[in-house]
């Protein structure tokens, strides 16, 4: 319900004024008055004060007017308070106004307006209390604060009930101590009763008003709200009744029909009721000017009400008098606030009444539409609480082109206006984007304009609502750097101020979106196929640098200025995700501890900083045990504990809700569930990881089993079975661990992929990687207890799945020999004897290949394509750590008999007579030299090639560097344990083998200076300084080049 | 008429309609009725004959002149026309119809009225100052006996100084100051003390200061004649502004202290003199007050009240407050498009 400020107003101010001008005034004081009361009317409450200054010094001005100096600027300063915009200002006045009034009453306490003057001290409650409900009605506000606000802001009306109702028994009482007949020659007398029945008057439409005021707390239409109201309304009757000669008598009637108009639209007997009290009081004459201003006041009520009737009589009838009012106005009704409110409000009267016209009145519409144009163009025209409403009146269609000239303002305030309206007009609904980024640009212009012509003695607070309204546009027209700027301004410069916390959180946001992008642009030129331009990297890191440095600098000043408040939190968040993307782990543990307990986002973000540091530890935790700072096993467990137990503590918050019913499972507290499982997997407690995966409510496996919306994104579900299966095996419940395989296998096979089958052998080789990878990091930890029942656990389920007659693929199989063969590797000393446990594994995977191969054979199962040459040397690998030397060649000849370019067979052969010469030194030779037989017409057909005929092969390939010092290395390697045990064919060679071999290191040093890197050139340093102590020479290694 | 009007109007009871007299009736400034029959016209006196008695009022005794036979519309004019209620008027006066009159004093009445409340309208700022200038010019020089004829001068003389036409107006100001009567010399000679001073030189100022004091050392005694010298001592404060504005200021205080309550004519020249004098003197903070008062209180004296605005847009703009400038500035053009005020930015 529209109520515009004039209808604030209260008694007290207004009857104060009419006490004021109370009988015996001289002129001069009377003039005083009306001059202060006309520069209140029209909003000059500075140059009121100003007034009173100078009166007081002025010796035309006479004492009666003197003497309530600091009275009257009591009023003026609670008249500023109530038109007033920003809270503090206003605030300030109500501070200024008790202590001119406290002055007042101090120096004049006997004065007739003493008692008026402690009826004002109560009202500055009842402002104190309309600013709580002011601020309870801003859109910024939540439920809970504006609850909190009307709950104050009653209170405060109660208490200035309070006090209003002991000053009304207090002027009862004393007027009860005049006697009843006072003789006309007793005028003093006369003078102090009358005053003591303007006091009780005043005292009576207070209380009346705080009724009114205490009905605004409840929520519209609600049973208290409307119980309030009509006390209010009774009480305002009760006392026009009483007083209806007066003008004080007149207003109460007033506000009792406001009243009525409140109910009217729960219950439409009150309509009756409120235009009955109009029509009482628009009968009154028009002079002199109060009851003109009465009148004026009681038909924007009028008006207002008429419109939300409806009904077209009763339109009818407002609309004639608004007509009537306009013939008559008075000049300095131009550009009143009453004028203005009553030609805004008699144009929007008639704006609804002429939706009731039928068709064939188009000439009464057109003309009562050419009144309506007329008095919002002379609104437009006037700054005021309506000029920018009723510019948006001239945009509606029926004043379709009518939007006044289009030139550039020519002020501050119509600059705002305009562009106030253009900002609005972005909201308008199906807008095409193209209109709304015009509207967009013509906001900022005008705005930008504004700030131009500002005045000097503009409210701040005016200036930073520009501001934030610029900060706002920029950032959606997507100019961020501006956008962050000026926020960014707001933010620091005036952190009390209007949009102050929006502005920075939108600079937040405008950084980050800036920061993102140098990001992806970052990436793309890393990534770029014509090769990186390392002065473009270079530029883009720079710009990342300083983009992060504004985020962290607002995110921090906006956390520390409004800590506990949702923008802190954002910033928190902001910052803690920044430090992730640049690796700065500890940075993001901090702002996570300054992250309020209670917060919303905690939970999240504890989930993101918890996987972190987990990936932090797998990514220590597979660095090479030869690394120059290894990482510390206590190191490692700590990382493993903190991710752990900060993973935990988001999930316990994250999970509350869900816990209580109701809650939304999102994908993020899936992931951090599955994470969990992870960890405990991956730190040797699969039994926690199946806790996680099997709980009731939240579990990885729990969700994914019942097709949970938040298990759906990327592959989720594979990693959940993937874990299921290595946790199950893991505490060996075999039977849960296949099921999970086989959900695995139809989750890949439904999934509609059309290379389902590589899909599949995709996802068993990265599970059989992260078996490997699992019982490396446990070798390396030494964990070697848990690391043979990890493996222990594996081989049962593998055994398993190898003699299921049924449900194997050929993915299956190829994975658990594969996963044999990985774990044989885990077990295995390349170079020296096969270990034991890694035979066991290798002969596992030796029948698992065999297995393969009569599957296939018996057309079982289907090999993609490749796969047999691939299978083949695999098996022969394991022919070979199992010292089938001659079956392990057998494989591998009849490879490259047909394909002898197969590189991986090649090194495969090469290494087999490199292990048999472990046995037979002569293997070493062939392994150096390779060997022939005859094919065809081909006598010296070498279908092996060695280690020399091999690395000459690549020597020119550059894809095959590694390959060329793997077989560079091991013929010195071959050469030297030739040397140390000589085959027949080289007895007594010893020395010159010796030499040979460190001639093959050497050779390599000077021809390619980097030796093949960090992966080689220490494996050939090491192997230098074999033969220089074999030599008997000191154990110098290679020298520096 | 302009006078009689404003100070008269509260006073004045309506005259009850009758459709056709048997007589004509002076109505005197002193409030008494003559029932005669009018039996001459000049300028100078209205002359009559009361049953077979003949006898005279001079013009500036006379308040208005009931004719017998004259359209009962020029009565609800007259009525308009006490209640400063111009266009009304105007529109009733234009219901008469002229050929029907016979009377050919009748017939001037209906001329003069209606260029007179063009002339009131002109001067309030919703009329056109020229056109209206021109009609009352053409009833001056047709109608140079008839008993409105220093009116209408004086009217001119208005209209030309509200035109920005000052020394045309003194001319029409100088025939009204050679009437016989003390209370025209002297309303004749503010006002062309006024139309001196607006002229802004100091020759005219000078000029302009010497009337106004031969208006303060007339021996003239009376409502009328106290309001005319009250007007004098102001224009003297105005042409003193430069040479000693204390001084004006303490007069111009004196002179508001004084005047009646209700005289907001003479209010209003007072408080816009006063501003200038402090504007003079340096003081704009007071001046802005002094202004302020006019345009607050004593708003409906239109040039007054034009000055007024004119004045105040600058003191706001100097004092940085841009809005309230844009609103006086808006509001003296719209409501005052036509004045001097508006057009020329003052003298």
């Amino acid at each position: 319900m529209r109520c515009s400020r004039w209808c604030r107003v209260a008694a007290a101010c207004i009857i104060a004024g009419w006490l004021a001008m109370a009988a015996g005034s001289s002129d001069a004081a009377e003039e005083a008055r009306r001059f202060l009361d006309g520069l209140r009317e029209l909003g000059y409450y500075d140059t009121a004060l100003d007034y009173l200054d100078y009166a007081r010094n002025d010796s035309a001005v006479d004492k009666e007017f003197k003497d309530v100096i600091d009275y009257e600027a009591g009023l003026t300063l609670i008249e500023a308070a109530r038109r007033g915009r920003q809270t503090s200002i206003r605030e300030q006045h109500l501070g200024d106004a008790r202590t001119r009034f406290a002055k007042f009453l101090a120096e004049h306490a006997e004065h007739p307006l003493a008692a008026s003057a402690n009826t004002q001290l109560a009202n500055l409650l009842v402002e104190r209390g309309r600013i709580k409900v002011e601020q309870a009605a801003s859109d910024n506000r939540s439920p809970a604060e504006k609850k909190q606000l009307l709950e104050d802001g009653r209170a405060l009306y109660r208490e200035a009930e309070k006090v209003f109702d002991a000053l009304e028994k207090k002027f009862v009482a004393a007027l009860k101590k005049f006697p009843k007949l006072i003789p006309d020659t007793e005028k003093k007398l006369i003078d102090e009763r009358e005053q003591v029945r303007k006091d009780l008057l005043q005292s009576r439409l207070a209380l009346a008003s705080v009724l009114y005021e205490i009905s605004k707390t409840y929520e519209p239409g609600s049973a208290d709200r409307k119980k309030m109201l009509i006390a209010a309304a009774e009480m305002y009757a009760k006392w026009y009744d009483m007083y209806s000669t007066l003008l004080a008598g007149l207003y109460a009637h007033m506000w009792e029909a406001r009243c009525y108009k409140e109910l009217a639209p729960s219950d439409k007997t009150y309509w009756e009721k409120a235009f009955g009290c109009y029509e009482d009081l628009l009968d009154q004459p028009d002079d002199p000017q109060p009851f003109r201003d009465l009148k004026n006041k009681t038909l924007i009520l009028f008006l207002e009400t008429a419109q939300e009737n409806k009904a077209p009589k009763v339109l009818q009838d407002a609309i004639a008098k608004y007509r009537a009012w306009t013939k008559a106005a008075r000049p300095n009704e131009e550009s009143s606030a009453d004028g203005l409110a009553l030609r805004f409000n008699g144009g929007d009267t008639i704006l609804q009444y002429v939706k009731t016209l039928e068709q064939d009145k188009a000439k009464e519409k057109a003309d009562l539409l050419r009144v309506a144009k007329i008095a919002f163009i002379h609104v437009t025209d006037h700054p005021g609480e309506f000029q920018r409403q009723a510019r948006a009146r001239l945009r509606l269609p029926e004043f379709a082109g009518d939007e006044g000239p289009d030139t550039d303002p020519t002020n501050f305030a119509e600059a705002c206006d305009l562009a106030k309206d253009a900002l609005d007009r972005t909201q308008d609904e199906g807008l095409p984007e193209e209109e709304v980024a015009k509207f967009r640009a013509d906001a900022i212009r005008l705005y930008r304009l504004a700030m131009k012509m500002r005045p000097a003695d503009v409210d701040p607070e005016e200036i930073n609502t520009i501001r934030y309204y610029l900060t706002f546009l920029y950032w959606a027209s997507g100019d961020l750097y501006e956008s962050a700027v000026m926020g960014g301004f707001l933010a620091r410069k005036y952190p009390a101020g209007t949009g102050a916390r929006q502005g920075a959180r939108i600079c937040m946001a405008a950084w980050l979106t800036v920061y993102n992008d140098a990001r992806r642009r970052l990436k793309a030129a890393q990534a770029s196929q014509d090769g990186a331009d390392p002065e473009a990297i270079d530029r883009i890191e720079a710009e990342i640098k300083f983009v992060n440095a504004q985020m962290v600098d607002i995110a921090k000043h906006t956390a520390n200025t409004w800590p506990g408040e949702p923008e802190a939190e954002e910033a928190w968040g902001m910052l803690i995700r920044t430090s992730l993307i640049e690796d700065q782990l500890d940075a993001a543990r901090e702002y996570l501890g300054k992250m309020g307990a209670e917060s919303p986002k905690r939970g999240e973000m504890q989930l993101m900083v918890g996987q972190r540091i987990w990936s932090n530890y797998l990514a220590k935790s597979k660095m090479p045990e030869d690394d120059e700072n290894p990482p510390d096993p206590a190191t490692l467990d700590k990382l493993v504990v903190d991710a752990r137990t900060t993973l935990e503590e988001g999930v316990a918050r994250m999970r509350k809700p869900v816990d209580d019913g109701g809650g939304e499972i999102t994908y993020t507290l899936a992931a951090s569930v599955l994470s969990l499982a992870q960890i405990g997997l991956g730190s040797g407690q699969p039994d926690k990881a199946i806790q996680w995966l099997e709980d009731e409510k939240i579990g990885a496996l729990t969700l994914v089993k019942a097709g949970s919306a938040a298990t759906e994104r990327g592959k989720f579900r594979e990693q959940t079975y993937k874990t299921a299966l290595r946790a199950y095996v893991a505490v060996q419940k075999l039977k849960e661990a296949e099921e999970a395989m086989n959900l695995l296998e139809e989750l890949v096979k439904q999934s509609g992929d059309a290379d389902a089958a590589k899909t599949l052998t995709k996802t068993y080789i990265s599970l059989g990687r992260e078996l490997q990878d699992q019982l490396e990091r446990l070798r390396k930890e030494k964990k070697t207890a848990e690391m043979e029942k990890v493996a222990g656990g594996f081989e049962l389920f593998l055994d398993n799945i190898l003699k299921r007659e049924e449900g194997n693929t050929f993915s299956s199989l190829h994975w658990v020999a594969e996963t044999y063969r990985g774990m044989a590797t885990e077990f295995d000393r390349p170079g020296s004897k096969t270990p034991e446990q890694a035979k066991v594994y290798y002969g596992k995977a030796n029948a698992a290949y065999d297995t393969i191969f009569k599957l296939m054979k018996d057309k079982k199962i289907e090999a993609p394509a490749g796969a047999v040459d691939s299978i083949n040397i695999r098996k022969a690998k394991c022919l070979r750590r199992l010292g089938r030397y001659m079956d392990a060649l057998a494989i591998i000849k009849a490879i490259l008999r047909e394909r002898n370019m197969v590189l991986e067979a090649q090194l495969e052969g090469a290494y087999t007579y490199q292990d048999w010469g472990r046995e037979k030194s002569l293997g070493y030779d062939v392994a150096i030299k390779g060997k022939y037989e005859t094919k065809g017409k081909e006598k010296y057909f070498y279908v092996i090639w060695g280690w020399g005929k091999l690395a000459k092969r690549v020597i020119r390939s550059k894809p095959h560097k590694a390959i060329f010092h793997e077989a560079r290395y091991n013929l010195a390697l071959c050469r030297f344990n030739m040397a140390l045990n000589p085959p027949d064919k080289y007895k007594n060679k010893k020395s010159d083998l010796l030499a040979q071999a460190e001639k093959d290191v050497l050779i390599i040093q000077k021809l390619f200076p980097d030796m093949g890197g960090p992966q080689w050139q220490p494996k050939y340093n090491e192997l230098l300084k074999d033969i220089q102590e074999t030599q008997g020479k000191k154990r110098t290694g290679l020298k520096k080049q | 008429m302009k006078t009689r009007c404003l100070i008269l109007a509260v006073g004045l009871c309506l005259w009850a309609a009758v459709a056709a007299r048997a007589f004509d009736t002076i109505k005197t400034t002193s409030s008494t009725s003559i029932t005669c029959k009018v039996t001459a016209v000049s300028w100078k006196e209205v002359g009559y004959d009361q049953r077979g008695v003949p006898g005279s009022v001079p013009v500036n005794e006379v308040f208005t002149i009931f004719f017998e036979g004259e359209p009962s519309s020029m009565n609800t004019a007259r009525t308009h026309l006490t209640k400063a209620l111009y266009q009304e008027a105007l529109d009733s006066f234009n219901k008469v119809k002229t050929e029907d009159i016979t009377n050919e004093w009748i017939a001037q009445d209906v001329v003069f009225y209606k260029a007179f409340c063009a002339a009131k309208l002109a001067l309030g700022g919703t009329g056109d100052v020229v056109e209206a200038g021109k009609k009352m010019l053409a009833f001056a020089g047709q109608h140079t006996t008839s008993y409105h004829y220093l009116e209408a001068c004086e009217v001119l003389g208005d209209l030309l100084v509200a035109a920005g036409k000052f020394s045309a107006a003194e001319a029409y100001y100088g025939r009204v100051a050679k009437a016989p009567w003390p209370d025209f010399q002297m309303r004749a000679r503010v006002s062309m003390g006024m139309a001196l001073l607006a002229q802004g030189t100091a020759a005219k100022t000078a000029q302009a200061e010497q009337l106004f004091n031969s208006v303060l050392a007339m021996n003239v005694e009376g409502d009328l004649a106290k309001a005319q010298k009250m007007k004098a001592t102001l224009g003297k404060a105005r042409c003193q502004v430069d040479k000693d504005a204390p001084a004006a200021i303490a007069a111009v205080k004196r002179i508001i202290a004084d005047a009646d309550p209700e005289a907001v004519e003479m209010h209003a020249l007072a408080y816009n003199t006063l501003g200038v004098a402090l504007l003079k003197a340096g003081n704009d903070g007071e001046a802005l007050l002094a202004f302020l008062h006019v345009h607050v209180l004593y708003f409906n004296v239109p040039n007054a009240h034009g000055e007024a605005l004119f004045h105040l847009t600058k003191l706001w703009t100097k004092m940085g407050k841009a809005d309230r400038a844009r609103t006086t500035k808006k509001l003296l053009q719209d409501r005052y498009p036509n004045s001097r005020w508006t057009q020329t930015g003052g003298a």
